[in-house]
């Protein structure tokens, strides 16, 4: 270890420390940023001689990187960033609160997989899907899709574990040697009218899409598992990723995918973040019965328009006491409204939870300022 | 319920981004508000375009998915416009499909794409992504109009071509303080996605225009939906008023 990384470590201690005791969160950015700053080659450094995975995404990096983590561990100790410090400040940290876990997982934002992949030099890379996020930047999608190319094209040792069904993955794999491409039967993407690669309409019908131009969409898959949604494509994706690296026989399991439990006014909720129309098509499709909130709010993060709200299908609501809340409620209230879907309109969390029966546990799909601004 | 009228939603598979499929959602709520029963038919692209629809939509999209709808629009697919256009049909046009209509619009790289030329229209690439909430006045409705504008064309009516409104929020077609356009038979907006949603009245006037009385229809949460969003977009202009700042659109073009 240079002199200058045991600097960085000792200040970024310190800085966490402070952090904590000032009461800004866990500390854990706060550290992995000063530790950055003292010694710029302190990811590279940390990260030599240890067996890494990164995992990027749109939806489910975090509970997908827990549960690669737990899967990881006959190996031995294992270095992740559990809290989804996924930037360079969070990844740094990390690797630096056990440096001698041979094993390492982390979760990597969509935009730091180059740098990390530079930097970190990992045996291999899970993508799990790519989708607009924020929701006014679909442009954004073709760009990350291309410098996560681009990256891949200036590391070929690294290997690829991808769901080949989303074409966006596909492309960035198109000229990738080392991949594993898992399918699972048929899915659509909302953002895949066209081509990732040469802009071609895509012909979307089961069991595949498929580019008559380029040929994207191709390919024979490496192994078909069965999926019922998202949280299972990611489960199976990750006792892949399990697998490469060494582990036997990955055991079957079923992660949470950011849902959070919350006692409130004597009634229990679970919470569960929707960020986007995948993610909200996802949560309706898998609905627990019981009554259900929708708190909408479109500040930030979340995206400024709500025009995504008519690009979901609302019939698995059908059936159950829905109301809606969040800043944007109207919005909402209107789009499932039109959707025949019956419901009420209240004001914030606590009177929606009270304008339901007190005998069942309640369902909240809440966009991300929402979730934050409860769960945290 | 007696008559039925033919809504097409024109290519969503390619111009369907931004929850343009609402339009013809709320076309349809309204119309059986109104006693007429409405079908929606979503038409592929690799599909030819019905001639005897009451409606047709076309949605917002990315410039390559834009250019593949013009692609396949073009001979046929104008021509059974046209003849709608002509008869009386109508034609809903959002963002990027208000960009086709016209003669010219810009490609990925910013390079001049020919259009349908169905209205004397042109557009061009502005300097930067124009993305917010907007507002105007329109003498179609009568109303104050909200939307939210996620684009980057600048976009010049021809030959006296009426817009649809004059801008008190935000950019519109980035030229001339207006967003879109009015005729007989066409309503272009560059209020994305499911503009209907937000602004019942407009499509109230494509329901009139196809001869269904609308005066009967209530929808309470249509109304509460349209209203907030007009105060939201009345303070977010008066704020810009106060700080003295006028839209991009008056420094820049
Ligand atoms: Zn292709």
């Amino acid at each position: 270890m240079s002199l200058r990384l045991r600097l960085g470590l000792v200040a970024a201690a310190a800085a966490g420390t402070a952090s904590r005791l000032l009461g800004r969160g866990n500390g854990v950015a706060i550290a992995g940023r000063v530790l950055v700053a003292v010694a710029p080659s302190a990811l590279r450094e940390l990260a030599a001689g240890r067996r890494i995975v990164l995992v990027s995404g749109t939806n489910g990096k975090t509970s997908t990187t827990g549960l690669l983590a737990s899967l990881l561990a006959p190996l031995g100790p294992v270095s992740t960033n559990g809290t989804g410090a996924n930037l360079t400040g969070g990844i740094a940290a990390a690797l630096a609160a056990r440096p001698r876990a041979q094993t390492v997982a982390l979760e990597v934002d969509e935009m730091h997989l180059p740098l990390m992949l530079d930097a970190l030099q990992p045996q291999a890379v899970l993508l799990l899907n790519l989708s607009r996020d924020q929701l006014h930047r679909t442009q954004e999608v073709r760009v990350i899709a291309n410098r996560w190319r681009e990256a891949l094209d200036r590391h070929p040792e690294v290997h690829a574990i991808i769901d080949y069904e989303d074409p966006f993955l596909a492309y960035v794999t198109q000229a990738h040697e080392r991949t594993t491409r898992l399918g699972f039967g048929f899915r659509t993407h909302l953002d895949a009218a066209c081509c990732p690669g040469c802009s071609h309409p895509l012909t979307w019908q089961p069991p595949r899409y498929h580019c008559a131009q380029c040929g994207l969409g191709g390919r024979s898959v490496h192994r078909t598992e069965q999926a019922a949604g998202a949280v299972e494509r990611n489960a199976a994706l990750a006792r892949e990723a399990a697998r490469w690296m060494g582990v036997a026989d990955p055991p079957v399991d079923r992660t949470r995918d950011r849902v959070a439990s919350l006692r409130l006014a004597g009634r229990d909720l679970h919470l569960r973040l929707v960020k986007n129309p995948a993610s909200w098509t996802e949560a309706l499709a898998h609905l627990p019965a019981g009554p259900v909130v929708l708190a909408v709010n479109a500040r930030g993060v979340d995206g400024r328009d709500t025009s995504w709200l008519w690009d979901v299908d609302y019939t698995p609501l059908r059936g159950h006491d829905v109301v809606v809340t969040g800043e944007r409620r109207l919005d909402a209230a209107y789009r499932i409204g039109v959707a025949g879907v019956p419901h009420r309109v209240a004001a914030d969390l606590e009177q929606a939870v009270a304008a339901l029966p007190s005998d069942q546990a309640i369902t909240v799909l809440m966009s991300y300022t929402a979730y934050i601004a409860v769960a945290s | 319920m007696t008559r039925s009228i033919e809504i097409v939603v024109v290519h969503p598979e390619l111009l369907g981004t931004y929850g343009d499929g609402g339009n013809a959602e709320v076309l349809s709520h309204r119309a059986r508000l109104a006693g007429v029963d409405a079908v929606v038919h979503p038409v592929a692209h690799t599909e030819p375009l019905p001639s005897g629809a009451d409606v047709y939509c076309i949605g917002g999209g990315e410039d390559v998915a834009q250019i593949a709808c013009v692609q396949a629009l073009r001979g046929r697919g104008a021509d059974t416009l046209a003849a709608a256009m002509a008869r009386g049909a109508q034609v809903l046009a959002i963002c990027a499909g208000l960009q086709i209509l016209g003669d010219v619009f810009p490609g990925s790289r910013g390079e001049p794409v020919e259009g349908l030329s169905l209205l004397p229209v042109t557009t061009h690439r502005g300097v930067e992504r124009l993305i917010g909430e907007i507002a105007m006045r329109s003498p179609l409705t009568g109303t104050m109009l909200t939307g939210f504008e996620n684009h980057r064309g600048i976009t010049e009516l021809r030959d006296g071509l009426q817009p649809l409104g004059s801008m008190t929020l935000g950019n519109g077609n980035g030229i001339g303080a207006v967003d879109g356009v009015v005729t007989d038979s066409v309503i272009g907006t560059y209020m994305h996605g499911p503009a209907l949603a937000r602004n019942p009245e407009l499509a109230d006037v494509i329901l009139r225009r196809l001869g269904i009385d609308t005066t009967a229809v209530h929808d309470d949460a249509a109304v509460a939906f349209a209203a907030e969003r007009r105060a939201v977009a009345s303070s977010m202009a008066a704020q810009q008023q106060r700080r003295g700042r006028r839209g991009p659109s008056a420094r820049q073009w």
